[in-house]
């Protein structure tokens, strides 16, 4: 619970702003699917993304000691995985925000919508990504593998197309696609959930394997178990509502729950993650 | 003239002066602490079916603080270049006016050397007595140590005197091939070791 109470900032940020930039690939899909004229979600529903990317980023200040000097991570890009992280992010989310004026106002075109969707979820996968590239610790061998970018992009597309679908259900029917497209990306979210599963798995492995004299592997180990258990039974439970919500005409509990459930299990992933810090060294 | 410590574990009695001199020369709070020492023990103690106690238990000592690496893993994280290594003296030191205290540093550094004290708002640690190297003389921990178990000095010449801290607990050298010279005594295990444990975890973890 030490462990999880130290990185709470750290989980916070990583699962919202997973879950917020995610939400651009299900927008984007409808933008493409939907007839022309009917591709807009709600104005306002619309900016729950950047919402959860700006709660994301506010989060990291309670976890750092000096805010102030955040504009000195440009010092290390190239060098430090950290400072990657935070360019690559503070770059999305600021494209993120250009996006939720230009709809909050009405003055972005349809099809430039389509196209600044397209490039905010190609954005979302690079900033989800590099959040996992940030775990490239040599020193921590569970985290640093290439199974730490798949568990965020993995977790980004899951909880990102809950929280679409949850703002397309609350958009009119007119806003939420067809059936097949609702059904083809709840199929993407669960190889994605699967997939973010699998690594955090490999994870465990690797944890409960390093030799250490300072941390237990196995009892760390043992307290990730349980999270990983609840991640794939939430995460499951959420893909299934969210999979009968594809037929469903009014479906607006059906998205909520889909979405609360997948908040929990993306949360309980990055818990997990992080008891899975087993240093090589003291 | 890249600097490095020597440390003779067929010395070392674990007395701690040395981790002590360096709170008080520092002024450290009690919460900080630059130098450890780590008590490594191996062995168990048997009796046998006519009541024969035996054992082959051994207890040895470490001093550690940070090793100044020559690939320093705090330095290749730190987001904006706060941690720096001299190139001239090889120390490792951080610049508080730049540090964001992320603590990314303090959780890649495999000797556990630099401290985040949220207190400060920044990261704390060895800085190798810098105010007394640039004065010709060795840091505080070397001229306390009561068993002369500590030195200090230019890389080349210690490096002649012991292994590159291939000492359990220590890690691997290979993972950022620190800057201390370990002059091993005989029940003194390899890093790569399975056996034995810090006798001392609640104070040094």
């Amino acid at each position: 619970m030490q462990e999880i109470l130290m990185h709470a900032p750290l989980i916070v940020f990583t699962a919202l702003c997973s879950m917020g930039a995610g939400a651009y690939i299900p927008l984007a899909v409808n933008a493409t699917v939907s007839p022309e004229g009917q591709m807009q979600p709600n104005r306002k529903l619309a900016l729950i993304p950047v919402a959860l990317l700006l709660v994301g980023f506010v989060a990291v200040v309670f976890h750092v000691t000096a805010p102030l000097n955040a504009l000195k991570v440009v010092n290390g890009v190239g060098q430090s995985p950290l400072s990657n992280e935070v360019i690559v992010g503070g770059a999305f989310l600021a494209l993120c925000i250009v996006h939720a004026i230009l709809v909050s106002a009405g003055k972005i075109p349809s099809t430039a919508n389509k196209a600044f969707l397209w490039v905010l979820a190609a954005g979302a996968m690079l900033f989800a990504a590099f959040m996992g590239l940030a775990y490239g610790v040599h020193t921590i061998p569970a985290w640093d593998t290439p199974a730490s970018p798949v568990s965020m992009v993995g977790l980004a597309v899951f909880g990102g197309i809950a929280v679409g679908e949850l703002i397309l259900g609350f958009s009119g029917e007119a806003a939420g696609g067809s059936a097949s497209a609702k059904k083809a990306l709840v199929a993407i979210a669960a190889v994605a959930a699967a997939a973010a599963g699998a690594a955090l798995f490999v994870q465990h492995g690797i944890a409960i394997g390093t030799p250490s004299f300072a941390h237990n592997g196995s009892e760390m180990g043992s307290k990730a178990m349980p999270l990983m258990i609840a991640y794939a039974a939430l995460a499951a439970s959420s893909l299934a509502l969210s999979f009968i919500s594809c037929s469903k005409r009014e479906n607006k509990a059906l998205v909520v729950a889909s979405a609360g459930l997948a908040l929990l299990a993306v949360f309980a992933a990055r818990c997990a993650f992080y008891l899975l810090e087993v240093g090589l060294g003291l | 003239m890249p600097y490095a410590f020597f440390f003779d574990n067929t010395r070392c009695t674990g007395c701690r002066t040395c981790q002590l001199a360096c709170k008080d020369y520092k002024d450290l709070s009690k919460e900080q602490t630059f130098r450890r020492v780590y008590d490594f023990e191996t062995g168990e103690c048997t009796i046998n079916s006519e009541g024969i106690v035996s054992h082959n238990c051994h207890l040895y000592h470490v001093s550690v603080s940070c090793n100044h690496c020559e690939n320093p893993a705090c330095v290749s994280v730190c987001p904006t270049r706060a941690m720096q290594k001299d190139p001239a003296t090889g120390l490792v030191t951080v610049d508080k006016s730049q540090c964001l205290g992320c603590g990314y540093c303090q959780m890649a550094c495999p000797y556990d050397a630099p401290q985040l004290y949220r207190e400060l708002g920044h990261t704390t640690k060895c800085d190798g007595c810098k105010d007394r190297i640039d004065k010709g003389m060795k840091p505080i921990c070397v001229e306390s140590c009561p068993l002369r178990a500590l030195d200090f000095g230019d890389r080349e010449s210690l490096s002649g005197r012991g292994e590159a801290a291939d000492i359990a607990p220590l890690p691997s050298p290979d993972l950022t091939k620190p800057s201390l010279f370990v002059r091993k005594s005989p029940d003194a295990q390899p890093f790569s070791t399975t056996e034995g444990w810090v006798g001392n975890s609640l104070e040094v973890f």
